[in-house]
């Protein structure tokens, strides 16, 4: 382990934040919690019974996905300047700062996110209409997207209230979670094909962006 | 020539329209140590922030060279420790997991006396033992310049040899102090230079 840190300094990071969400527990006693409870409560406003008809349930995941995105990219702020110290004192480069909390932010809301797609497949009886290995690929593309726009924005908006940051994340994450769709709905798999590469592409973009905005803050 | 020096000519610090440090200039060489002296308000904090690269306001001054082979290494009031972990898994952090099992931990927790805590979260900690902590991480890194904003401050009789070693072993290498204080006579802290703030 000393060795691997050695070469790849970011996992210094990734060790890091992995003990501090061990810690805090925020993501399994807050965010998961929270979303499954909008989940219950969900179709008894929306219908008025406990029951998604299939016409909504695209748009009802997609819904919930991106409340629990919100909820976890908003659970703790980051404070720019306790982040500068931080990483100065410890020798942290902005990259190995970046890649690792990227990282561990990753690996932290997939299986959230995962644990949230089967809580919805066990209480609406509606499974998801592709392939495992389709639905992991975008599962991960999804994470990656949302951890990228969090740490922008967390890093933009040094903000107290979350209002704010909760106001521009849900913007960018409806569209994320319209290309989500796909997923949900089952369409042809020359469609999904080309969701697929829009969504690499748009990944691709975002943490691009992200890393640059940063690395140059520092 | 030595190879840590600070040479800033011209330098102005401000935050917004506040400007709390007007065309002051510094040349030092290691090894020395200054002493920042000031009331409170006038920029001692800033200006130990300018150096180390956290200065978060406006800061204007052409020309700046500041060399530190070994790097630049603040201690201020407010710890750079985290909070929510142990005493050993910050030390691991800020080790970059060099120092990775608890005897490597506690061989340096003891130079600061604090191989006792290595389990016991920062949080948890005063803030006198949160500075006994990154000091012993001072120790361990040897930085080419270090910065201690108002250093006897939360520290015992004890710390405050701790912090006189940090000095020792900086300007035995050939680095540069430079630390700020309140008192504008000589204290338990000796100084090569003082610079006034006003």
């Amino acid at each position: 382990m000393k060795n691997l840190i050695r070469n790849y300094p970011f996992l210094n990071v990734v060790i890091k934040e992995l003990a501090i969400e061990k810690k805090r527990k925020q993501t399994i006693l807050v965010v998961v919690p929270i979303s499954f409870a909008i989940l219950l409560i969900f179709p008894l406003i929306i219908e008025g019974r406990s029951f998604v008809s299939s016409e909504i349930i695209g748009t009802y995941h997609i819904v919930l996905s991106i409340t629990l995105c919100l909820l976890f990219a908003t659970r703790s702020s980051d404070n720019n300047f306790e982040i500068r110290k931080t990483n100065k004192f410890g020798d942290i480069t902005a990259s190995e700062h970046f890649l690792g909390k990227t990282i561990s932010e990753i690996s932290i809301l997939f299986p959230a996110l995962i644990i949230f797609d089967y809580l919805t497949i066990a209480l609406t009886n509606h499974p998801i209409q592709s392939t495992v290995t389709e639905y992991l690929i975008f599962t991960i593309l999804f994470s990656i997207c949302i951890c990228s726009i969090s740490i922008y924005v967390n890093f933009i908006s040094d903000l107290d209230t979350k209002l704010i940051q909760i106001l521009i994340l849900s913007t960018i994450f409806i569209p994320l979670g319209l290309i989500m769709t796909p997923i949900w709905l089952g369409v042809s798999p020359e469609l999904t094909s080309i969701y697929m590469l829009m969504f690499i592409g748009v990944a691709l973009i975002l943490v691009g962006f992200s890393w640059i905005t940063n690395i140059k803050r520092y | 020539m030595s190879d840590t020096n600070i040479y800033i000519p011209n330098l102005t610090l401000s935050y917004g329209k506040n400007v709390f440090i007007r065309d002051l200039s510094i040349d030092i060489e290691g090894p020395s140590v200054i002493k920042v002296f000031g009331s409170n308000g006038a920029g001692k904090t800033s200006l130990l922030r300018y150096i180390s690269g956290i200065f978060e306001g406006n800061a204007d001054g052409e020309g700046n060279r500041i060399e530190a082979k070994r790097g630049i290494k603040l201690l201020d009031n407010t710890p750079s420790l985290l909070n929510d972990l142990s005493v050993g898994e910050n030390i691991k952090f800020f080790t970059k997991g060099i120092l990775f099992t608890e005897e490597e931990q506690n061989e340096l927790l003891t130079k600061v006396g604090m191989d006792k805590f290595n389990k016991d979260v920062i949080g948890g900690l005063s803030s006198g033992m949160k500075k006994r902590i990154e000091t012993a991480i001072l120790i361990w890194k040897k930085p080419s310049i270090v910065c201690l904003d108002e250093p006897e401050n939360f520290l015992d009789k004890d710390g405050v040899k701790i912090i006189q070693h940090i000095i020792k072993e900086t300007i035995s290498s050939g680095g540069i102090v430079i630390y700020s204080s309140l008192e504008k006579e000589q204290g338990v802290l000796k100084y090569d230079l003082r610079l006034d703030l006003k």
